[in-house]
């Protein structure tokens, strides 16, 4: 039967054991092949009338009271054939969606019940009161040959009205990076920017290659100069299906066209603790260098916080407000503290200072304490080695210059979790103030972050990475700043976040998680239904979806981490000589090996070397190999840097080959 | 959704003047007139022209030609009290025939229902004027006798009549399968004695399955030897005497072993047309009774005789009748 196109699929029954309410109903379902299961959207019509509901729940039964009486009947033989095939009948539960007109709200009466077709699926899911004008299409919900958008409103997952999304699932199969690639592609295509707000995402790649190959495409046609490549590795991971549904969902079956990718240094500050090094691409990603100015404000992050006593704490302050970027005098003697190096010596002069004067306070800081916070703060670019530069070279990201629809990377996955911790805090800190300022490049800001459970877990002790997480999670709407979290085990992450959530998506969930009370408001078929789901199938829980719904999603047209990594094999470390002849020759084809041969041979140790190349890479200059030569302090005597400002002034005793004398 | 008392409680509604009393009284028996009438055991006699009635080994199981199924059903109500004293009944009566598909599904072929109030129509206080209403009346009086003068014997005589006209309905629907299916290779096995006109043709493909046994056709020595029927096990063929319809040929068959059960337990009496052919298939036929043993009609009481397509007859007779709750919800609304 059907009506207005809708084809009929059962029939609402209500009994006294199992009557119909205003939010749910059960219907029996057609014999054979109706296309009606968990999650199947349907509407019961009567006239006027229209209950729009989503199926939870599943039940199969037949007029046997016991199997004892189909064992007397088959005489004990499974295989006997009866000549008569017992009714069997087919009756599902299903959770009200929606209601038209909403007023009275009753019990779902009586009628027929239809399959959904693209318009019941709008209806249904309330998107067609935005669908048209914030809709944001987070894949397909399918039935049988029916393929419909479902669209999330990106007022709800992007704010202001709410944010911040949450995906959980179990490892390998619930796909959850993919998943968020997919949602990240289809907000850079889909989002209005009735503003010209902009929008951006920060990722963290913390595990492995995941993140590192947004910009290449999972299959290529014969004109991409990477086509024998994709071809020898038998990459080829889109197709026509996964092309069809992009199709649906107006949206190009492309990678991330804008991607930057930042890295520290690993400790020998020349190679990058990356997995993206093989030469073909180890130019596009920059190096993460951060400078004492940069982390004096996260000494909490950096500092055990055992060390920072009120006392400690005083100094660190002293330090921050009256020694950092500016001219102080100490001994005698005039010092601008710019760096790691410079505050080192800064910290020297003082001890020096209190040592000739016999005195145990200086400006009210006992020498112990002095002792103390500079052994703590001296140890930090020890400790944070690759990420925290000793020197004047500083390497970030472009804050105040952010792309709309571009994406960073920021690979932290080979580093320790300490400097993790104070990558993510800053880089978060740094974002809300800008984003406060308003003057970031963008107005929103999406940050990615996998393995929720490892930094925002439910119990454990409370870290910097977790507040910087929680506080995201409660403010950062009213700010642009958005979380796209992800996890195996939701039950494990901290409440609040996964709270202020308002758009949740579980892939192939596992049993025992699904044991956990987070999930009783479940049907017992919805977690079967979510412990069994194949790739590329999610459950989605949004604001204007009064149900969870089920949707499939196409793959991204995204070179997977593990295919990136063999296609583009990690380059083995290089000697530090090579790695500056390599970088240098990047600015400029003509350097030759002697010239920077000779300049590494004459240098006096090799960090001055690694400073040097790191302030010409960063510089640009027309001529590097000069720039370079000019940047190194030599055995002999030390040459400036020919544009940077020197680092001590000493006014007294005057040394006239101090070449840090203006 | 009774269509008749609906219209018979708009109609009362609609008087003047209305004084009707009803009576909720539900007995679910009175659904089952077969089991209701076994209380009353009776002796007839047989003819087995000239055959024994010794036991008969059929053979195994083997599913047959039957494929169409007839069952009826009849659901009284009442009394109600139009104003006097007089009883009337109201009586839903229903027949069906459902076919076993290729895939082996029940689904329907045939379906009649009638619904009508029973009352004697010479009785002082008869409410003619339903039947002027246009309300489908059925007469309870006997032509030439007068009627009992005991509202509780009226009663009974109305709820009888319901099981006539439900056996009329029966008649009815099995003639016209008859004589739609005649000559062709399908038969037809109808819950009781055989109904319609099956005496008009030659050798027509219908089969009775008798469940009850109040009637008696053979007198001690030889009802032995059926109530010893074993499982697989028939009777000579005999035709029964006695009754108010065509001779038929009939035997009985044990359907299931009746150790440390009633004797009756299993037990089937089989009708089918008086032909030669019946004598020379009463061994197939009988095989393919004993495939429908299964599946079980679980958890019905007959289930050891009451085989599954008529158990499905049943179902589906149950599942598009008034319910009892509308009937009971339409006779009260009568009253108000």
């Amino acid at each position: 039967m059907e009506q207005d196109n809708l084809i009929q699929v059962g029939r609402v029954v209500a009994t006294e054991a199992k009557p119909s309410t205003a939010y749910s109903f059960s219907f029996w379902a057609a014999e054979g092949d109706c296309k009606v299961g968990i999650g199947t959207l349907v509407v019961v019509k009567k006239g006027d009338l229209e209950v729009y509901g989503v199926v939870v729940e599943g039940f199969g039964f037949t007029d046997l009271n016991s199997a004892m009486h189909d064992y007397i009947g088959s005489e004990g033989d499974p295989g006997s054939e009866a000549p008569t095939l017992r009714h069997e009948v087919r009756c599902y539960t299903a959770a009200v969606l929606r209601v038209e007109p909403e007023e009275p709200l009753q019990p779902v009466p009586v009628a027929p019940v239809f399959l959904a077709d693209d318009l019941v699926v709008r209806n249904a899911l309330r998107m067609d009161g935005f669908w048209e004008k914030t809709g944001i299409p987070i894949g397909l919900y399918q039935n049988g040959d029916l393929l419909s958008p479902v669209y999330l409103d990106s007022e709800f997952l992007l704010g202001p009205e709410a944010a911040h999304l949450n995906i959980t699932g179990v490892s390998g199969l619930a796909t959850k990076t993919s998943s968020i690639e997919f949602i990240l592609l289809s907000i850079f295509e889909h989002f209005k920017d009735y503003d010209d707000d902009g929008i951006a995402v920060v990722c963290f790649n913390v595990k492995g290659p995941d993140m590192l190959f947004l910009d290449f495409p999972g299959k290529v046609d014969e004109t991409s100069p990477y086509y024998e490549k994709y071809k020898e590795h038998g990459i080829d991971t889109i197709d026509d299906r996964d092309a069809d549904m992009y199709k649906l969902l107006g949206m190009p079956c492309e990678p991330f066209k804008n991607v930057k990718y930042f890295a520290p240094f690993k400790s020998d500050r020349v190679n990058l603790n990356t997995l993206r090094t093989n030469a073909d691409l180890v130019g596009d990603v920059t190096p993460l260098s951060w400078g004492l100015t940069d982390i004096l404000e996260f000494t909490e992050v950096v500092l055990n916080r055992d060390d920072v006593d009120a006392k400690a704490d005083a100094l660190i302050s002293y330090i921050k407000d009256r020694v950092v970027n500016e001219t102080a005098e100490v001994n005698g003697q005039q010092i601008t503290v710019r760096n790691f190096q410079d505050m080192n010596h800064w910290f020297d002069m003082v001890l020096k200072e209190m040592e000739q004067s016999n005195r145990s306070e200086w400006k009210t800081h006992h020498y112990a304490t002095i002792r103390k916070v500079y052994n703590r703060l001296s140890n930090l670019s020890t400790r944070y080695q690759g990420l925290v530069s000793p020197d004047e070279f500083r390497s970030d990201l472009p804050w105040g210059d952010f792309e709309d629809r571009a994406v960073y990377v920021v690979d932290v996955a080979n580093v320790d979790p300490q400097a993790q911790d104070l990558v993510f805090t800053r880089i978060v800190s740094q974002l809300r103030q800008h984003l406060e300022k308003g003057d970031l490049g963008v107005k929103h800001v999406i940050v990615v972050v996998d393995e929720l459970n490892k930094y925002a877990p439910s119990d454990g002790q409370e870290t910097y990475l977790k507040q910087t997480l929680l506080d995201i999670s409660e403010r950062g709407r009213y700010l642009g700043l958005v979380l796209f979290s992800a996890q195996q085990f939701r039950s494990q992450v901290h409440k609040r976040i996964v709270g202020n959530s308002a758009t949740c998506i579980y892939g192939r969930m596992d049993m025992d998680e699904l044991a956990t009370p987070g999930y009783q408001v479940l049907t017992s078929a919805t977690k079967e239904k979510l412990a069994t789901l194949s790739k590329g199938q999610l459950m989605v829980r949004h604001p204007h979806f009064n149900q969870p719904i089920f949707v499939k999603f196409p793959r991204p047209n995204i070179l997977r981490g593990p295919d990136g990594i063999k296609m583009f094999p990690p380059a083995n470390d290089l000697p530090l000589e090579e790695a500056v002849w390599r970088n240098l020759n990047r600015l400029d084809g003509g350097v030759s090996r002697n010239d920077v041969s000779d300049i590494v041979s004459s240098a006096a140790d090799p960090s001055e070397i690694v400073r040097a190349m790191n302030i010409t890479l960063q510089r640009k200059p027309d001529d590097p190999v000069s720039h370079f030569r000019n940047c190194v302090r030599k055995k002999a005597g030390v040459q400036m840097t020919p544009d940077a400002k020197p680092s001590f002034i000493p006014v007294l005793d005057p040394d006239p080959n101090d070449p840090f004398q203006d | 959704m009774s269509e008749l008392l609906r219209n018979l409680s708009s109609y009362v509604h609609a008087q003047a003047e209305r004084d009707v009393h009803v009576v909720l009284a539900r007995n679910d028996l009175d659904e089952m007139p077969m089991i209701l009438a076994a209380a009353e055991p009776r002796q007839a006699e047989a003819d087995l022209e000239g055959r024994c009635i010794d036991a008969v080994r059929v053979g195994d199981a083997q599913p047959g030609k039957l494929a169409y199924f007839m069952d009826g059903m009849q659901r009284p109500r009442g009394p109600i009290y139009f104003g006097s004293q007089l009883p009337v009944m109201y009586g839903y009566v229903a027949a069906t025939i459902r076919v076993r598909g290729e895939d082996k599904r029940m689904r329907k072929h045939d379906f009649i229902r009638r619904e009508s109030l029973y009352f004697p129509y010479d009785f002082p206080g008869a409410p003619m004027k339903l039947a002027d209403a246009g309300f489908d009346i059925v007469d309870t009086g006997e032509r030439g006798k007068s009627p009992e003068e005991h509202p509780l014997m009226l009663v009974e005589r109305a709820k009888n009549k319901i099981g006539v006209v439900r056996s009329d309905l029966e008649s009815r629907i099995t003639s016209t399968w008859l004589s739609d299916f005649n000559g062709r290779d399908d038969w037809l096995l109808v819950d009781g004695s055989l109904s319609g006109d099956y005496h008009r043709y030659d050798s027509p493909n219908i089969v009775g399955l008798i469940k009850s046994h109040q009637t008696q056709y053979f007198l001690w020595e030889d009802q032995q030897k059926i109530l010893s029927l074993k499982t697989g096990e028939r009777s000579g063929v005999f035709i029964p005497k006695g009754r108010n319809r065509p001779d038929v040929y009939s035997w009985y068959l044990r359907l299931r072993p009746n150790d440390g059960r009633d004797v009756y337990f299993g037990l089937v009496r089989v009708e089918a047309a008086k032909c030669e052919r019946t004598l020379e298939m009463a061994d197939e036929i009988s095989r393919w009774l004993l495939a429908e043993r299964s599946p079980l009609s679980m958890p019905d009481a007959r289930w050891d005789r009451l085989i599954y397509p008529i158990h499905d007859c049943e179902l589906y007779m149950k599942s598009v009748a008034p319910s009892h709750t509308s009937l009971d919800s339409l006779m009260i609304s009568l009253a108000n």
